[in-house]
């Protein structure tokens, strides 16, 4: 039950009356980590915003076997890390240490504990010592791995994420691709990035108009051309049949 | 950037005291504003820093000289000088423009000094420890933080802009197409503005964040910032006497 | 108009801290009580947007470029006191950061910046008819708003500067107005330029919002404020000004120099003995005339509709 991911049903509408997601169902199983692929306004970004309930959402989802809803909010949002797109949304403090002490604060943790549990996150993404730092100085990579920073130090178990390799060069990439691939939490990763999909997950789900048109290992999804090219995806290389 | 060891709300205590004293010492009042700018070198060797660069960067800040040339000739008092044009200038007035470009110097001179010791997000703990309220204090640290970035996006918009403006002078209904873009550029910044702080909002919402927060708020001042501030208030009541004409 | 320390006098820059702070804490309490807690990245990173828009040159017309102050547009977007908090995140950031204003003095330049431009924009957008369902008619007002809060923040500053003893009357409050009517102008063209835009891209943020409370309210408010300030001043100082004593005690008080005025020289009417009232007088004459001249200038401009 723990560390898991499970949507019933869930859908959602705009404000403005567009319905983003059709009853979309899904099980992620703990430690497991899957790829949400799919072309733009899929509602890829969408469904990961119900996870911890930013968005009011129709349907059930379950984390780690608590239901999302008003009541378990808190809670929730400390067991699902979610991981922006931008970055730059993500980072709106002042300095890197302020930015990774912000969830540990508003949660209340003792004082002394916070910088230890800040020093552990930034070691785990390999930005000790840049704790005094401005985030607008920051590389495209190092705000990612901030991002990730200071999710993690919240001890999700859950973990969310929004085209996490988007915007980076290949080296930036390769090493968040790296740094994803030790982590154990269990992983539903929205992205565009076949190779982080090829080579990080053993899932994945095809997302289009709000619905799931596709799912399975990763392995055999990729390898249908026709399918991927259908949902405006690309096949990596090597893989074809 | 050496730590200055001195608690950021005692810093400010003790610049709001140099400056308050400096305005209050008399027109004229060279030999105190000469001691009060020797304080500053003092603070500024005491924080190791480069008096060279404070200078630089205080410089920046003088185009207000400007305004001053114009107290002299509006200042009532004995006739000091005339120009070729008639308009006449008093000692009053020339005694009183050197009083206020000495304060406004002064006073530059001990921000910078602030703002070059402290990184600004401690000067924001300081001025909430003191008291302003957290949510003005907040709200300055989002604008310091996303500063920046929106004046990169501005300059890019107007930078695309203006490759697209091809041709030069206006002609007939073009005069208004600038202001029209101006305007589109401007409005769309402040709805990628928007859009942004909301999307800042989510992301605090996702980790944690129920309404204003707490932040370090404890009012912890050492025997070292005691003295600073003590200090500083003893001569700010020294120029205060002295501008009364007691000292 | 960012006043530098040195300007004003101390205990006048202690009341302009006082007033400040006064008219912050209203406006805090007041943006914390009409929306949820969105307001605090709201406020912040629109303050940014204000600071880069002040920071850039945009093109008008025909070549010619200019600067937004930016009190009034925001204040119409997002309303006038979330407005206030934003301008003065601004206008103590410039201080801070850029030395951009004083530190003793950054009461009445927040004041100046924010309070009063964002207020008065408002204000006097809404009496000139921001609140007509009629587009052409809005932005008018907001038209009006704009550039009449740019005027106000300068005569504001001019006023400061005579109360404080710096510059004459009779100097500053021509010298501010004037230099600020082009300014003021650009600030309305560049105003109404960014409302026609939101209008046809985002509507809803352009619609007149429920007010927090009738507009004649705060123009009488900032008339009382005004006001008050205005009868302390001569209170707060019952000795003559060091020079004078200095030039009466001399003897050469009859060589003063004579300058153009309104009849206002050295803040004396003639034919009243008594300093502190004539004081009083002149400066609440000047204070009056700013917010009449404010008044009918929005209301003409109303009805021409």
């Amino acid at each position: 039950m723990h560390h898991s991911l499970d949507l019933t049903s869930v859908s959602y509408t705009y404000p403005d009356g567009r319905q983003a997601l059709h009853s979309v169902s899904l099980y992620l199983a703990p430690g497991e980590r899957v790829a949400l692929i799919g072309p733009n306004g899929a509602g890829k970004s969408t469904l990961l915003l119900t996870l911890n309930g930013t968005l009011a959402f129709d349907g059930e989802i379950k984390v780690c076997g608590l239901a999302v809803n008003r009541e378990n909010l808190p809670v929730v949002r400390a067991a699902v890390g979610l991981l922006f797109e931008d970055p730059d949304d993500q980072l709106f403090s002042p300095t890197v240490w302020e930015e990774v002490a912000f969830g540990p604060l508003h949660m209340g943790w003792p004082r002394a504990d916070i910088s230890s549990k800040v020093g552990e996150a930034l070691a785990a993404v390999g930005m000790s010592g840049h704790e005094k730092r401005v985030p607008h100085d920051l590389s495209q990579g190092e705000k990612k791995r901030v991002a990730i920073a200071s999710v993690l130090v919240m001890d999700p178990e859950i973990l969310a994420l929004d085209d996490p390799t988007g915007g980076l060069d290949p080296r930036a990439r390769r090493e968040l691709g790296e740094l994803l691939t030790e982590m154990p939490q269990t992983m539903l990763i929205a992205t565009h990035d076949m190779r982080l999909v090829r080579d990080l997950t053993t899932r994945s789900v095809v997302l289009n108009g709000g619905r799931v048109v596709a799912e399975g290992l990763t392995a055999e999804l990729l390898r249908d051309r026709e399918l991927l090219e259908t949902n405006g995806l690309e096949q990596p290389e090597g893989w074809a049949d | 950037m050496n730590e200055p060891g001195i608690d950021p709300g005692a810093a400010w205590v003790a610049t709001l005291a140099f400056v308050v004293g400096v305005a209050l010492l008399p027109d004229g009042g060279w030999s105190g504003w000469l001691a009060a700018y020797g304080v500053l070198l003092l603070a500024a060797l005491a924080l190791r820093l480069s008096m060279v660069r404070l200078l630089a960067r205080s410089l920046l800040a003088l185009p207000f000289v400007v305004a001053v040339a114009a107290i002299p000739f509006t200042t009532p008092g004995e006739v000091a000088g005339q120009l070729p044009w008639g308009w006449t200038f008093s000692h009053a007035g020339l005694v009183k423009a050197g009083s206020v470009l000495a304060r406004a110097w002064l006073s530059i001179q001990a921000f910078v000094i602030l703002m070059v010791a402290y990184p600004l997000t401690d000067l924001l703990t300081g001025l909430e420890r003191l008291g302003l309220p957290g949510l003005l204090v907040n709200t300055i640290g989002f604008a310091y933080r996303y500063l920046n970035l929106i004046r990169q996006e501005a300059e890019r918009m107007l930078r695309a802009r203006q490759a697209r403006a091809a041709g030069k002078g206006p002609a007939g209904g073009k005069t208004w197409f600038e202001l029209a873009s101006t305007g589109g550029l401007l409005g769309s910044l402040f709805l990628r503005s928007l859009d942004r702080s909301e999307r800042v909002y989510d992301a605090m919402l996702a980790r944690g964040y129920q309404g204003n927060g707490p932040t370090w708020r404890q009012l912890r001042w050492t025997g070292r910032d005691l003295l600073l501030v003590l200090t500083a208030l003893g001569g700010l009541i020294l120029c205060w006497w002295q501008g009364r004409g007691w000292v | 108009m960012h006043l530098p320390d040195g300007f004003l006098p101390a205990w006048l820059g202690a009341l302009g801290w006082l007033l400040a702070l006064a008219g912050i804490g209203i406006a805090l309490r007041r943006s914390d009580r009409s929306c949820d807690d969105r307001q605090l990245p709201l406020m912040g990173v629109l303050a940014a947007f204000v600071f880069a828009a002040q920071a850039l040159n945009f093109p008008i017309a025909a070549g010619t470029s200019g600067h937004l102050l930016g009190g009034s547009l925001l204040a119409l977007l997002i309303g006038p006191w979330a407005a206030v908090v934003s301008m003065t995140a601004v206008t103590m950031l410039q201080g801070l950061v850029f030395q951009d204003g004083g530190l003793l003095v950054m009461g009445w330049n927040i004041l100046n910046l924010a309070v009063f431009s964002c207020l008065s924009g408002w204000a006097i957008a809404h009496w000139a008819g921001y609140r007509s369902p009629d587009r052409r008619r809005r932005l008018a007002g907001a038209f009006v708003g704009a550039w009449l809060s740019v005027e106000l923040s300068a005569m504001a500053a001019a006023v400061e500067l005579a109360v404080g003893g710096t510059f004459p009357l009779w100097l500053g409050l021509p010298a501010m107005a004037g230099s600020h009517a082009v300014i003021g102008a650009v600030e309305a063209a560049i105003t109404v330029a960014v409302l026609v835009f939101l209008h046809a891209v985002r509507p809803a943020l352009v619609r007149p919002r429920e007010a927090e409370g009738r507009p004649a309210n705060w123009v009488v408010l900032g008339l009382a404020v005004a006001l008050v300030f205005a009868s302390l001043s001569p209170l707060a100082s019952p000795l003559p000004d060091a020079l004078e004593a200095a030039a009466l005690a001399g003897g050469f008080a009859g060589r003063a120099t004579a300058g153009p005025s309104l009849g206002l020289v050295d803040y004396t009417w003639p034919g009243i003995a008594s300093p502190a009232l004539a004081t009083l007088l002149a400066v609440a004459v000047g204070t009056l005339l700013v917010y009449a001249l404010g008044t009918l200038l929005a209301g003409w401009l109303g009805r021409r509709r």
